[in-house]
Order: C-alpha cells, then sequence, then structure tokens
C-alpha cells in the first residue's frame, strides 16, 4: 500500500504547476501570433524592422534607396526639361532676329538707298536690343547661357555693346579705330617705291590694312616679313615682257582674300582694264607699273577695305575674351592690344586661358614648322623676326608674323610637351613676365558646362554659352551692322559691311540651327529617359510590395485560424478548471 | 499478540496517517510554488524483535531526477544567455528603424545622395546647398545618436553584469549554508528534502547566471563548479568580483592585458584569497554574464566596428585627394615626409589576375596590431613615414611581401631617384593603376571636400580626420561617435560648390565639379572596407559602395538579430519541454494528492475504529467480573 504513494518511474505524472505553465504558455504564444497577424493586416507588410526581412534586408533597402534616387533623377529630368525649352525658345528668337538682320541687309540696296540703309541699321539695333536681353534671360535665378557661372548675365547690355559706357568703349568706336589702323593714311597701309627698275610695294600695318601675301609672275620677289612688321614684294619692270601678267594677292582685315593682275602691254596708250581687278601697263616702264599698281591697290580699298575692316573689328570684338583693339596711335598702330579697362567686355562669365602653342624666343627655331593661325607667346630675349616682342603673343600669318600685346592678368596655356604632361596655365605679369600659376583647371565644353543627374551614373550635359559660335555671330552680324557708319551722302562703306553681313548673317543663322538640333536630342533622348524612370518606379514600387508585403488573403486565413484555436483553448482550458477532484469529493 | 499490541500498531497507523496528511496538505498548499518538489512520507512495516509492532515513517523525502535536474540547469543556463543575447540585438535592430518608414542610416545616406543629385542640377541654389548641408547633419548626428545607443548598451551590459554579480554571490553564499545545515541533518537521520528544495533554488539562479557543473556528495552536500572547472563552492563558498566601469565609450575594450583593459573583469576569489580571472582563464560559456559579455566585448563592439567603418569611409571618401601616378608619365615624387595616413596603392596584372598592393605610410613603429586595421593585411605594407627616403622604404617593404612585389628596374616599381617613385618602362603594360592618396584639409584645395570633422563643435574645435593607422589612438576606433559635419561648411555653404584651381582661378558657382564628384564617391565608388567589420571574408574585404555598406551593415545587425531571437525562442522550448519533464516528475498534481488523502483518510478511520474495537473489546476483558 504504502508503494503507491511513490509514483512509478515508468508512469507519465503530470504536475499541476507545469500544466498551468503549460496552458499559459500555449495561449501567450497564441495571443502573440494574433497580435503580430494583426499588425500585419494593419501595416501591409511582413515585418517591422529589417531583422524580420532578413537576408531579403538588403534587397528591400536597394529597392526603396533605388526608388528614392529615381524620384530624384525625375526631379532632375523635369528641371532640365525645363531649362532646355527655355534655351530653345530664346534660340529660335536669335535665329529669327538673324534672319531680319539678313534681310534687313539687303534693304540697303533698295532704290532709294538712304531710306533703304536707316531701315537696315534699325533693324540690326532692334536685333541687337532682342538678342542681347533673351540671351540675359534667368530661369529661377539661373542665367541659361552663361554656361557654369549661372549668377552672371552673360552679356553686356545693348547700348554698352555698341556705344560703350563708363570711360570703356563700344563696339562703334572699336570699329572706327580698326577702321582707322586699316587705312593708315589712307592707302590701306601700303606704299610703293621705285629703285631702279624694280617696284617696292611695302606694307608697314602688321595686323592692319592690306597685308601682301603672294606675288607671281616674271621679275617679281617675295613677300618678305621684316623685324618691324612690315613685309616687303618686289616687282622688276625690267624683266616683264609684253603680254606677261604679274599677280598680286593681298589679305584683307577680315582675314579675306583678293588679288590684283597686272598686266604687260606694248599698247599706248594703255587698253581699258578688261576687269576690276586687272590693270595694263606699259611693259618696261617703272612709273607705269608704279602708278598702275597704286591705281589698282586704292580701288581695292574703296571697293572692299571698308567692309572688311568693319568685319574685323567685330572679329577682335567679340572672338576673344578681352576685346583686341589697335595700338594708340591707330593710323600707325602695328600690333593688336589687350585692355580690358578702355573696352567693353560683351561676355561677362570667366573665359578659359587662351590656347597657345608654346612659349618660344626664337622663331626661325620651331618645331614643327609654324602653321598659319598658330599662336605662341614670345619669350624674353626673343631674336630673329621676333626680337623686340618680348612677352607678346606672336600669331603666324603665313608669311610673317602679327603680334598681339597682353594686359596684366592675361593667362594662356601652352600645349603640353607630350600627352603624359599636365597642362599648365601661365600668367602674363608687369615687365612683360609670363609666370606659371599652376596646372590648368579642366576645360569643358559649353555643353558640358551645365550638367544634370539624371540616372546612376549619367550625367546629361546641357549647358549652352552666349558665345558659342552660333549664337556670338548671330549677334556679331546685328550688331556689326547696327554699328556701321552711316552716311547718306555715301551708301558705299554701309553698303560693303551690309554686303559682309548678310553672309555672315546666313552662316550664323546655319550654326544657330545646329545648336538647336543638338539640344534637340539632348531634350529627346533627356525626356525618353523620364518616361523609362517613370515606368520603372512602377516596376519598383510592385517589387518593394513582392518583398515586403504581406498576401492579405493568407493574412485573413491566417488570422482566421488564429481565432478559432485560440477560442477553443479558452473554451477546453475552463472545463479542464472545472474538472478536478476537489470539486468532486 | 495481544491487545495492546494492536492498540499500538494502530496508534501507530493514526500517526503515520496523520503525517501523511500533513505532507499531503503541504504538497497541496505548494502546488504551484516554484522550486517545490513533492514530498513523500515513506513508510515501513515497524519491526520489534523478529515480530511486527505496526508502521512507522522514515524521514520525508523527495522524488527528484539528480541528472534530470542538472541537464535542466544546462538548458536555463542556455536559454538565459540567448535571452541576453535576443533582447540586446533587438534593441540594435529597432535601431535602424522600421522597414517602412526609411529613417535607417541607409536611408538617411541615400537621402544625401538625392539631395547632393539636385545640387548637380541646382548648384547655384542656395535652398538646395542648405539642404545638403541638413542631409550630411542629419548623417552625421544619426552615427553619433547609434554610436550612444551601443555604447549605451554595452554600458547596461556592464552594469547588469555587476548587478548579476551579487546575485549569485548571495546564492553561492546560501548554498554554502544549506550545505552545511542539509549534511548536519542528514548524519542525523532528519529529513533534507525541503532544504535540498531550496539548494536546488539558489542552484537555479546560478545556474542562470554561469554555466555550472554539480557533484553530490555521501554526505548529502554539492559542490558546485564553474564548467571551466573552477569550484564555486565547496565546503566554502567562493566570492565572483566584478570590477565594472560606470560608463562604456567605443574606445574601452576587453584585454587579458590589465594594463589596457577598458572594461570590467569576473574574478573568482576562493575561500583561501586566491584571485583568478575567470574571463582570462575560463570564460563562462553559458548563461546569463556569458550573455552579457558576449554583447559587451564581441557582439557590440563588431556594430560599432561597423558604425566605425561607415564613418570613416564617409569621411575618407569624400576628402580623398587622388594623385593619379600613370597620368603623369608612371612617376611621382612622395611628399617629405608623407603625411600620416598617406597611401600609396599599386595595382599591377600578375599570373593570377590584376594584384592591389597597399602601402600606408605611418608615424609610429609597426606592429602585428596594425593589420587588424587595414582591408587587406595581406597585400599591405606599412612605410615609416618619417624614414630618410620614404619611397625606397616602400619599395623594399613591397618587395618583402609574400608574393613579393617585382621591384628594381625590371619590376613594376622602383625608385631611381631618392624620394621619386616610378614604374620602370618595360612593366608599365602589366599597370592597371597606381594612385597617391591623401586626405584634403581645406574646403578649396580640388574638388573632393572634407565635408566631416573628427570632434563634436559643441566640445572644443574639430579636428581633421586622420587615417593613421600607426597611431596609438586608432582615429577610426570611436570615430562614429565623434564625426561631425565640418562647420567651415555650415558658414559657407557655396563651398559645397566653389574650390580653387591650381593657377589660382575659382570655379564658377553653376560648376558641378565637386557635387558631382561627392555624389559619385558617395554611390558609385566601390571601396574596400575593413576586415573587423565581419561583412567580408577572412581573405577578402568586403567590396562595395557606401551605400552598398551601410545597406549590408543593416542587414547584418537585423539578420543577427533575428537569429538571435529564433534560436532564444526555439531553445525556450527546448527549457520549457524539459521543465515539464522535471516537474511531471517531481511537481506535485493535485489530484493525485486528493485520492492519497482520501486513502489517508480512510486509513486513519480504519485505525481509529480499530482502537475503538481494541477499547471494546478491552472494556468486555474489563468487564468480566
Amino acid at each position: 500500500m504504502s508503494s503507491s504513494f511513490l509514483t512509478p518511474g515508468n508512469f507519465q505524472n503530470v504536475s499541476t504547476q507545469g500544466q498551468n505553465l503549460r496552458v499559459r504558455e500555449d495561449m501567450m504564444r497564441l495571443r502573440q501570433q494574433a497580435t503580430n497577424a494583426q499588425i500585419q493586416l494593419s501595416s501591409g507588410y511582413k515585418f517591422e524592422t529589417h531583422g524580420g526581412l532578413k537576408a531579403q534586408a538588403t534587397v528591400a533597402q536597394e529597392l526603396r534607396h533605388k526608388m528614392n534616387r529615381v524620384d530624384g533623377y525625375y526631379q532632375s529630368i523635369k528641371t532640365v526639361e525645363l531649362r532646355l525649352q527655355g534655351v530653345q525658345q530664346a534660340m529660335n528668337t536669335v535665329r529669327d532676329s538673324v534672319t531680319d538682320v539678313r534681310e534687313g541687309a539687303v534693304d540697303a540696296f533698295a532704290p532709294g538707298t538712304a531710306d533703304g540703309m536707316q531701315s537696315s541699321r534699325v533693324r540690326a539695333r532692334s536685333a541687337v536690343g532682342g538678342i542681347v536681353s533673351l540671351l540675359n534671360t534667368s530661369q529661377s535665378n539661373r542665367h541659361l547661357f552663361s554656361g557654369a557661372e549661372v549668377s552672371t548675365a552673360p552679356v553686356a547690355g545693348p547700348d554698352a555693346l555698341l556705344d560703350g559706357e563708363g570711360g570703356r568703349i563700344g563696339l562703334k568706336a572699336v570699329m572706327e579705330r580698326r577702321l582707322a589702323a586699316d587705312m593708315g593714311t589712307g592707302d590701306g597701309r601700303l606704299s610703293t617705291g621705285v629703285g631702279g627698275t624694280v617696284v617696292t610695294l611695302t606694307h608697314d600695318g602688321g595686323a592692319f590694312g592690306m597685308r601682301p601675301t603672294s606675288i607671281s609672275g616674271p621679275g617679281t620677289g617675295g613677300p618678305t616679313a621684316a623685324t618691324d612688321v612690315s613685309t616687303t614684294a618686289t616687282i622688276d619692270a625690267g624683266v616683264v615682257a609684253d603680254g606677261d601678267t604679274v599677280t598680286l594677292g593681298f589679305e584683307m582685315p577680315d582675314g579675306t582674300a583678293v588679288s590684283i593682275a597686272l598686266i604687260a602691254t606694248t599698247t599706248i596708250p594703255l587698253p581699258d582694264s578688261p576687269g576690276k581687278d586687272i590693270q595694263y601697263f606699259e611693259a618696261g616702264n617703272v612709273a607705269s607699273l608704279e602708278t598702275v599698281l597704286n591705281n589698282a591697290v586704292s580701288t581695292v580699298i574703296d571697293r572692299e577695305m571698308t567692309g572688311a575692316s568693319a568685319i574685323a573689328a567685330g572679329n577682335d570684338f567679340f572672338d576673344h575674351s578681352v576685346a583686341r583693339i589697335p595700338d594708340d596711335p591707330a593710323a600707325s598702330a602695328t600690333r593688336l592690344v589687350m585692355n580690358s579697362s578702355s573696352v567693353i567686355d560683351w561676355f561677362t562669365p570667366e573665359s578659359p586661358p587662351i590656347q597657345v602653342k608654346e612659349i618660344a624666343a626664337d622663331p626661325g627655331a620651331l618645331v614643327p614648322a609654324p602653321v598659319r593661325g598658330e599662336t605662341y607667346i614670345v619669350d624674353a630675349a626673343a631674336v630673329g623676326l621676333w626680337a623686340g616682342h618680348d612677352g607678346q603673343l606672336a600669331t603666324f600669318n603665313g608669311v610673317g608674323w602679327t603680334f598681339t600685346e597682353p594686359e596684366v592678368g592675361t593667362r594662356a596655356m601652352p600645349e603640353p610637351a607630350t600627352a603624359a604632361d599636365t597642362q599648365r596655365v601661365f600668367t602674363f605679369q608687369a615687365g612683360n613676365i609670363w609666370t606659371d600659376t599652376g596646372a590648368a583647371p579642366p576645360q569643358t565644353s559649353a555643353r558640358d558646362s551645365v550638367q544634370g543627374k539624371v540616372d546612376d551614373g549619367l550625367l546629361v550635359s546641357h549647358g549652352v554659352r552666349a558665345d558659342e559660335p552660333g549664337i556670338r555671330d548671330s549677334l556679331k552680324a546685328a550688331a556689326v551692322l547696327a554699328a556701321a557708319g552711316y552716311d547718306p551722302n555715301d551708301a558705299d562703306p554701309f553698303q560693303q559691311v551690309a554686303k559682309k553681313i548678310s553672309v555672315k548673317a546666313y552662316l550664323a543663322h546655319g550654326d544657330a540651327v545646329a545648336i538647336q538640333a543638338e539640344l534637340g536630342v539632348i531634350e529627346e533622348r533627356t525626356r525618353s529617359l523620364g518616361e523609362r524612370h517613370l515606368e520603372f518606379r512602377t516596376l519598383l514600387n510592385r517589387q518593394i510590395v513582392g518583398v515586403e508585403g504581406v498576401d492579405q488573403f493568407e493574412l485573413a486565413a491566417r488570422l482566421q485560424e488564429l481565432m478559432t484555436r485560440l477560442q477553443a483553448s479558452f473554451a477546453i482550458v475552463t472545463r479542464l478548471q472545472n474538472m478536478n477532484l476537489a470539486s468532486h469529493l | 499478540m495481544s491487545l495492546l499490541g494492536a492498540l499500538n500498531s494502530a496508534v501507530s497507523g493514526l500517526r503515520v496517517n496523520q503525517l501523511g496528511v500533513d505532507v499531503v496538505s503541504r504538497n497541496i498548499a505548494n502546488a504551484g510554488t516554484d522550486g517545490y518538489t513533492r514530498k513523500i512520507s515513506p513508510r515501513e512495516n515497524m519491526m520489534v524483535g523478529p515480530n511486527g509492532a505496526g508502521v512507522r515513517t522514515t524521514a520525508t523525502i523527495r522524488d527528484v531526477n539528480f541528472h534530470l535536474q542538472e541537464r535542466l540547469r544546462a538548458e536555463q543556463s542556455r536559454s538565459a544567455r540567448l535571452d541576453v543575447s535576443a533582447d540586446y540585438m533587438s534593441q540594435i535592430d529597432q535601431m535602424f528603424g522600421s522597414a517602412d518608414s526609411e529613417g535607417g542610416i541607409s536611408y538617411t545616406i541615400n537621402d544625401l545622395a538625392v539631395t547632393l543629385g539636385s545640387m548637380v542640377d541646382n548648384p547655384e541654389n542656395a535652398g538646395v546647398r542648405g539642404a545638403v548641408m541638413a542631409r550630411a547633419d542629419a548623417v552625421a548626428r544619426q552615427l553619433n545618436q547609434m554610436t550612444t545607443t551601443i555604447q549605451g548598451l554595452r554600458t547596461r551590459a556592464e552594469q547588469s553584469i555587476a548587478a548579476t554579480i551579487d546575485d549569485v554571490n548571495s546564492a553561492l553564499k546560501s548554498i554554502e549554508a544549506l550545505n552545511r545545515e542539509i549534511a548536519n541533518r542528514a548524519t542525523g537521520g532528519h529529513t533534507t528534502a525541503d532544504l535540498e528544495d531550496r539548494r536546488d533554488l539558489h542552484l537555479k539562479t546560478v545556474a542562470e547566471n554561469l554555466d555550472v557543473r554539480t557533484i553530490l556528495r555521501p554526505d548529502g552536500s554539492m559542490t558546485v563548479f564553474t564548467s571551466g572547472g573552477y569550484t564555486l563552492v565547496s565546503d566554502r563558498a567562493s566570492r565572483l568580483e566584478f570590477d565594472g566601469q560606470h560608463l562604456i565609450g567605443a574606445d574601452q575594450l576587453y584585454s587579458t592585458d590589465a594594463e589596457s583593459r577598458g572594461v570590467g573583469t569576473l574574478v573568482l576569489v576562493s575561500p583561501g584569497g586566491t584571485r583568478a580571472d575567470l574571463l582570462k582563464g575560463a570564460p563562462p560559456r553559458e548563461g546569463k554574464i556569458a550573455g552579457l559579455i558576449e554583447m559587451r566585448d564581441e557582439v557590440l563592439v563588431q556594430a560599432q566596428n561597423q558604425l566605425d567603418e561607415l564613418a570613416h569611409a564617409l569621411t575618407v571618401a569624400l576628402s580623398d585627394k587622388v594623385t593619379d601616378v600613370t597620368g603623369t608619365d608612371y612617376t611621382h615624387t612622395l611628399p617629405t615626409p608623407p603625411t600620416a595616413g598617406d597611401r600609396f596603392a599599386l595595382t599591377y596584372l600578375t599570373a593570377a589576375g590584376p594584384r592591389t598592393v597597399t602601402a600606408y605610410f605611418v608615424t609610429a613603429p609597426i606592429t602585428d596590431s596594425m593589420k587588424d586595421r587595414v582591408p587587406d593585411p595581406d597585400n599591405t605594407v606599412f612605410v615609416d613615414r618619417n624614414a630618410a627616403d620614404p619611397a625606397a622604404a616602400m619599395i623594399t617593404a613591397m618587395g618583402n611581401l609574400s608574393p613579393a612585389v617585382p621591384t628594381g628596374g625590371t619590376g613594376v616599381i622602383h625608385s631611381a631617384v631618392p624620394g621619386e617613385v616610378t614604374m620602370p618602362a618595360g612593366s608599365r603594360n602589366l599597370i592597371r593603376s597606381a594612385t597617391y592618396h591623401t586626405l584634403s584639409t581645406s574646403t578649396s584645395d580640388g574638388p573632393q571636400l572634407n565635408v566631416f570633422k573628427d570632434g563634436s563643435p559643441l566640445v572644443g574645435t574639430p579636428k581633421d580626420y586622420t587615417t593613421d593607422v600607426g597611431d596609438d589612438t586608432w582615429a577610426r576606433r570611436g570615430y562614429a561617435g565623434r564625426i561631425s559635419l565640418n562647420t567651415e561648411l555650415q558658414s559657407d555653404n557655396l563651398k559645397l560648390v566653389t574650390y580653387t584651381h591650381d593657377d589660382g582661378s575659382t570655379t564658377p558657382l553653376g560648376d558641378i565639379t565637386r557635387p558631382a564628384l561627392i555624389l559619385e564617391r558617395l554611390t558609385e565608388t566601390t571601396f574596400n572596407f575593413s576586415k573587423d567589420t565581419a561583412l567580408g571574408g577572412q581573405g577578402s574585404p568586403y567590396k562595395g559602395t557606401i551605400l552598398d555598406m551601410a545597406r549590408a551593415m543593416t542587414t547584418s545587425q537585423g539578420l543577427q538579430a533575428t537569429n538571435a531571437k529564433d534560436m532564444a525562442e526555439d531553445q525556450g522550448v527546448r527549457t520549457q519541454l524539459l521543465n515539464e519533464r522535471v516537474l511531471g516528475q517531481s511537481g506535485v498534481n493535485v489530484d493525485d494528492e486528493m485520492a492519497q488523502l482520501i486513502m489517508l483518510q480512510s486509513s486513519y478511520s480504519a485505525c481509529a475504529k480499530v482502537v475503538r474495537s481494541v477499547e471494546a473489546m478491552f472494556d468486555v476483558l474489563l468487564s468480566i467480573k
């Protein structure tokens, strides 16, 4: 009997406390599960913390990050689109204005020329105003045509541009000065002389006037450049026989070429010239040759050089970061000078340093030989044709060198010696010295000056600068015509300018269209990228729900089951509670 | 045989049943008491000589399976450790915010990237620049705050250990006293069952905190050891001591070297006064203390390492001034001397593929501990920056690597001129990249930007962050807690965009070089991350962008938390099952006791009836006249 008080080992007893604990534990677990399901139902997400997502936490974060970024990119695209629209509209108007200038230029040749010229001028002047105001457009505090210098209005005002402002001269004065420089004493900087049977044609203007570039025919020599920047060509009248032709080529101030042909004849009196650039002279007569040559030169000056000088002044004014003007006094100047304190700077943002070939002292020792248009910095103690031009910028013109005098602070970048070398910037200092002021900053094109972040690793370049050729030349054409000297009684000089401008305006219009086309492609690409972002965003959203979201149907079923189980447990616990021996005693 | 004998037997029955009812009533009363085991009062036939003389009870005993209990204690130990780990880890997981609220550190960094993206579009917009500043500040602050949380958890762990030690000590003391009492009573043949219950309770307290083993000695007393073999209680109890710190910072770490140990250690003082450092000798493997120590010295330290590495990478990435040596004719003249922390990285082609070797220029003497501070120690050399010719020293060190980097005129790296490194022309086709890195400490010297500084502007002046790994006080340790936004930028946020070129010219306001570079370094440039983040493998460091790293960190911590929780739950079920088993064997079932009570009751009445019958029989006997 007593042994029954001991519980046999194989008898699985259930202790009251154990049973109690078990019931509490089970119920708590069910409750917890139900609460979790309830939270999931209300939040729509499977888990609250990253831990719950386990290894998928990285995916979930990545998707959400990506979505945030895509939102940002989409905003960027909207910004870029808005800017491009602004630029395109402005460019449309620039094109319209330049077309208007071209049509106006034709007016100058209309019957009743005085009124026609007046109309040309007015139309050009209003085009300048229109273009300048468009280029200075700002969109939400950002100047669209300033490249990276978004806070600076890119172009000087139309009045300042043409007439000058605050003691600094404008385009009109620059054109006058250039004309004076090109004219010299009225002879286009050319003079003739006779020594024996040889006629010498000397050009002393350096960069100005009509520069002889070629001479061909029997008995000709040169042209030869000299240290004093003069260029000389010779014709030996004693060698030129009857019927021989001597051809002389000249370069106009704007770079255009003109040639004249002199034909030796024994017919006296001399026959009428068969064309405007062909003249007869008496064979073997050196005096006749000189006279005929002088006549031919004056004809070219009257017919061509005034207009060319205006175009050249326009280039001097618009094509460089600091306008270049003829040295003072203009009539005897031989070089251009930079002087930012005396000339209006039409393009306000800072321009990149001047690209030069190299720094050298001996033009005769350049390797490779200079090519026309290349610019060098003349080092100290220069020799040969550069002697006496220390520190100046020398540009090869095919025969000799034309010089430009920099001002203190002018920056230039010689080409690096080898591709591996870094490009350096040199700055002009007082005392005609160029000092190395450090590695060159990276050079960006106008497009790259403004970029938008539109996708991972993708920047879209959409900058526009007013000094891009297409835009600059449009403004230049309008401004030169508006500033051209106008005399109601002498239509010729104005007409010369108008004629040249009509060509330039046509070219500028083409360049402007090219810019628009380029921007159009960017616009289209950006727009389609934006659409892709929108689609991608939807996809991402769906993926996030896939990773983090809870299946509503599964959840509802689970919740239902949990509630049933919980209710059943409650019922059983209550019944168990009533079932004990004590209540039956 | 006599009536008196019957009477005696009946009375013994009454006495025994009374005792039985006493035991049953105690069992019923304690049915729900924790640690109470069912008591049994065994009875036996009382013998007088060869004859039975009624019934008698022996000392009350309990029905306990010692080995089952020992196992239960082990499971409880493990449960306690895993519970601690789940509790702490879930707090770290919560630190990263909920998954859908996008408040975690990776989101904050991503937000910074998104804002930087709009700064690339609108560098001239002061509002956007301000937003970038605010985002960068938020990143720094969040890193600070997370460090505070982690170090707060470490401090809590330290304090919990200290509190736990008191519980353990008092439990050990009680076990010592109970051992003595039990031994005494057992010798006297008295019951020790209740005392054993009591001792088991104290033992449970100890087991929950430390993993222990026990040995029951013949006299009923118990010897308690740690699983590492140290005696906790034998004849007398040992005492645990813990020299905890009140406040723990990121740079306070455990070390077996008492000098450099920044946190408390567990010392066991034997009754004789001998001291043994448990953490050094045989650290507890299970129990709450083991869990707390694991948190304090491993898990939380690793979480802090990840944060520090993130802060470090952020700072270095944005302010790294990189000189591409291949772009300068494969020749580079080292600064004299190089700044501490400057790096020279060379990637060249080997038969096994591209290999990147990095040289760090450091101030302090070169020690092995520095290897733990770089991402790829096997391909790293440390060069004394104050060496007479650092370039030559670097090349010598590279030549001593295993496998060696080919050096000299026919190798991939060579120094022909003192102070200058060059890649000989013959091997340039093998060079993939060669870069010299230094941290920019100026806001204007190039497109990189030192957005972050080391130290809070509220406490003194923030310093420039240094990457010097050779320093005694490694700047990366705890950097996440000190990182702050460069105050120079706060006073002039234009510096986020503009800087000065080498030639002295300043970039225009609309120039995007700097914003685009910062953005690219943040989201697209891949870095190697230090091994101590435990995100990569042993031989290969974790590689990824800063954003990748932030995400990986969030996931890694979250995953650890979930694992810890799952393990704790599984262990909880195991412990519970075993507990039920133990309770089933030695716990009280009220129904069972009630049934016993009925039997005792009837047995008692039967005995009483016998007494009355005997009395009646005596009466009959006495009435015979």
